[in-house]
């Protein structure tokens, strides 16, 4: 279908090429900060975007497809980037192609080039890393290459930047002259001609338009592949029968996609006759040398520990000043604000609801920004790939690749970064089992809640004759159990919601190079950004809801009542009526609380947690913390009137939870009661940001749901388990 | 480069002539015999130019292989290796 274009509107370019041919360095040098990050309709695959300037300086829409070596999809996933070049009324919206073509491994990616010139689009090949190639004794012309290819051979250097320019002048060429027609020199006239009869027989059938060459080789090779899925449901179960009478009209005994490779292989060995002086011999480079460390059994394994120890160290610790800084900014301008206005519901709405649910999005950016500056650093270099080949052995198991390993073990700092450092795994199952899992790793949030409940109830002695702490033991099996449930969490959703063959296990290993500096910085910042804008707003909007239920009705009655009794203190000498103006303050906030929404709301679900043995109090604080993990200690903090301003090492905070009782005058907190808290807040998926962040990158409320639900009922389940033993060992 | 595992390395993999890619030894230069066809790995392997007659060498052993194919270094585990043959390749003479 042909869209009339107003002159105005700009053309679009597609960018396409095999993974590690720096097709992202080159769409960086071409669009610099102009890019734009949408997804494709339906799916959530990214869509990345940008605007490149013509020589004669006319805009033009240049969109980065995803890296890939053929246009033959295995997934509806991998449909996706072919589908804008293959698919006519996708391919309409695209004008030509860019196809960045790596000088040192020509033959193998001339395979996509061969499937590219079988499109309707004009075509301009980029040849990247000429001076690479060169070192590694591999000469090419590029003159008498884009003769015998038919289109333009521009050599460039996307890394630094050379020959730029004249890609640009090559596509504006392009795209000022008429297409040329595709040509299917690379296949064997046999499957050309049933191609041929397809787009025929698809241009009789009602309705629909006919078939494109391209689309109709992948319906005739892929057999039982997407593009045939496709068209059987939407032209009826005869295409079936059609596709089968055609294949075998080819008259080959191997699959179609044998003779296809084998064909497609033959040419480019034509093609490149004469083009490409190289040496035969296999040669040993520089990363083979790395890598005989960096891949080794041993040798290999203790350099990725010693790697991911700083990746942690860096996301945890280095992380923690940025992020002081921040808490403290927020606290000051939120004190100074409050101080600004008159006591009500506008000011307690803007100090603990606006400007604690922005502090809330922003205080994340700082782990966000060093995570996906370290991995920017470890995938632009190469190493990802090696990480990867060493902890497939490890995830294999589990019905995942190495590529889960660096999401999931970021998690162990934060599942915010983790869950967004998943996109680089490719195929969707293991992605979204992942994404799945991975807020099961002990987050970083989660230890105020440890520190606070084994420092008041866990006995400070040592077991096993001195050598092991008890608190120290409770925290090792606090912060192993989620890494633990994980292993069956992750193989029954393998076997169930996520079930189907992955992707096999085929990694390339890109030679090691410098990163470039723009590349990195350009990932971080949109990483920081997708999470500001998609999450942040998210994150916000559930702050201010969790405030106005911990706030309103805000009764009169119970103000007034302390307003009388401060009254009443008024005669007392001064350092006396401070401490009793202090309590009275707490009290107040206290009854409030007890008043509000969420306050009726934790009487009202008492008899859910009872069989934790939680009083309401702790239910409450438990729905308090439904934004985030660590404000259950502030909530807790307010509702036995020790003041919201309490933290995990405070020894009031810790006395008084010790110090807490029934009306029937028994403590709250024993022993299994704080095992049950904690082991709950271990499991619990309580955190507003996460939810967030699976919603986005999963591209459906419905797996967030699915996370908190799954989640919460491990959680619970683990915390009555924890529980009923403990109070049945009498602890 | 020393083995941390020397007695693996001699039993595991032979010098045999033609064999399985994933029984190879390390270092020595192979041609590719047969790849099978039909499953999702194979079709990718022969997209990415592993094709009977190309020549490839085994540069890590173990249950993940990496090979290098022209310029290209692939990762494999080693059961989808099992199924490719190759042969001994004799040393190019330039």
């Amino acid at each position: 279908m042909l869209r009339a274009r107003a002159p105005s509107v700009t053309r679009t370019v597609a960018l396409i090429g095999n993974p590690n041919t720096g097709k992202t360095t080159l769409f960086n040098a071409l669009t610099g900060l102009s890019q734009r990050i949408g997804n494709y309709p339906g799916v959530t695959v990214e869509r990345v975007s940008g605007v490149l300037d013509l020589p004669d300086g006319t805009p033009v829409e240049l969109v980065d497809l995803p890296g890939t070596y053929s246009l033959a999809a295995a997934s509806p996933d991998e449909m996706i980037a072919v589908d804008v070049l293959l698919d006519e009324e996708e391919a309409s919206r695209i004008d030509a192609v860019i196809a960045i073509v790596d000088a040192s491994n020509l033959r193998r990616n001339l395979y996509l080039v061969s499937q590219l010139l079988e499109a309707s689009r004009p075509v301009v090949i980029a040849l990247n890393m000429t001076d690479v190639a060169a070192t590694r004794g591999i000469r090419i012309d590029a003159i008498r290459l884009s003769g015998r290819l038919g289109i333009p051979v521009i050599p460039i250097s996307a890394q630094r930047r050379q020959g730029i320019d004249d890609l640009r002048v090559a596509l504006a060429d392009v795209l000022s002259r008429p297409a040329k027609s595709p040509t299917m020199a690379a296949l064997p006239g046999d499957l050309r001609q049933q191609v041929l009869r397809l787009v025929q027989l698809t241009a009789s059938t009602n309705g629909h338009r006919p078939l494109t060459a391209p689309e109709a080789l992948r319906a005739l090779v892929d057999d039982g592949g997407p593009t045939e899925e496709r068209l059987v449901a939407q032209r009826g179960a005869d295409m079936t029968r059609v596709l089968a009478d055609l294949r075998s009209a080819v008259g080959v005994s191997a699959p179609l996609s044998a003779m296809e490779s084998e064909s497609r292989y033959t040419w480019i060995q034509q093609i490149l006759d004469g083009c490409v002086q190289h040496e035969e011999e296999l040669r040993v480079s520089r990363s083979d040398r790395i890598d005989r460390v960096l891949t080794h059994r041993v040798a290999g394994l203790l350099a990725f520990v010693g790697i991911s120890a700083v990746l942690f160290q860096g996301i945890y610790s280095w992380s923690t000043p940025l992020m002081d800084i921040i808490q403290g900014s927020i606290a000051a301008f939120g004190g100074t604000v409050a101080g600004a206005l008159p006591e009500g519901a506008l000011r307690s709405m803007i100090v603990d609801g606006v400007i604690a649910g922005v502090g809330g999005v922003i205080i994340f950016l700082p782990q966000i920004a060093l995570l996906f500056l370290l991995i920017s650093i470890l995938e632009d270099c190469g190493y990802m790939a090696r990480a990867a080949l060493l902890m497939d052995r490890l995830l294999g198991g589990l019905g995942l690749s190495g590529r889960s390993f660096i999401p999931l073990l970021s998690s162990f700092a934060c599942a915010v970064p983790g869950v967004m450092a998943a996109r680089t795994i490719a195929d969707r199952r293991d992605r979204f089992v992942t994404i799945l899992v991975a807020p099961l790793m002990s987050c970083s949030a989660r230890l105020p809640v440890y520190v606070l409940f084994i420092a008041a109830f866990i006995p400070d002695r040592t077991i096993l004759g001195g050598w092991i702490g008890l608190q120290g033991l409770t925290l090792l099996a606090m912060y192993s159990v989620g890494a633990v449930i994980a292993v069956p969490v992750a193989l029954v959703l393998r076997y169930t919601l996520l079930r189907g063959t992955s992707s096999p296990f085929l990694l390339e290993l890109p030679a090691y190079n410098w990163p470039t500096p723009r590349t990195v910085l350009l990932r971080v910042y949109q990483s920081c950004r997708a999470f500001v804008v998609r999450a942040g707003s998210v994150i916000l909007a559930a702050t201010i809801v969790m405030w106005a239920l911990a706030y309103f009705p805000h009764s009169e009655a119970i103000s007034q009542r302390f307003a009388d009794e401060r009254a009443n203190l008024a005669p007392l000498p001064s350092p006396e009526r401070d401490t009793a103006l202090r309590q009275l303050g707490r009290a107040e906030a206290a009854a409030h609380l007890e008043a509000s929404l969420l306050g009726q709301a934790g009487h009202f679900v008492q008899p859910m947690f009872e069989p934790l043995g939680w009083d309401w109090r702790i239910g409450m604080a438990t729905l308090a913390s439904f934004p985030a993990r660590e404000i259950i200690i502030s909530a807790l903090g307010t509702i036995y009137s020790l003041g919201g301003d309490q933290d995990e090492t405070s020894g009031d905070m810790r006395r008084g939870l010790q110090n807490a009782t029934h009306a029937d005058g028994t403590p709250v907190f024993t022993v299994p009661v704080a095992l049950s808290v904690m082991i709950f807040f271990a499991l619990c998926a309580q955190c507003m940001s996460t939810l967030a962040v699976i919603q986005r990158e999963t591209g459906s409320w419905g797996w967030a749901a699915f996370s908190f639900t799954y989640m919460t009922v491990l959680a619970y389940a683990a915390a009555f388990g924890v529980y009923r033993l403990g109070v049945w060992l009498g602890w | 480069m020393m083995s941390f595992m020397p007695w693996r390395r001699r039993t595991a993999e032979s010098n045999l002539r033609e064999g399985a890619l994933s029984e190879w030894r390390r270092g020595r230069d192979a041609i590719v015999v047969d790849v099978p066809w039909g499953d999702r790995l194979s079709r990718r392997l022969r997209e990415l130019g592993l094709l009977p007659g190309v020549r490839l060498r085994v540069l890590r052993t173990g249950t993940r292989l990496v090979i290098q194919i022209g310029e290209a270094r692939l990762a494999l585990r080693r059961a989808d290796a099992a199924a490719i043959r190759v042969a001994a390749a004799d040393p190019v003479t330039l």
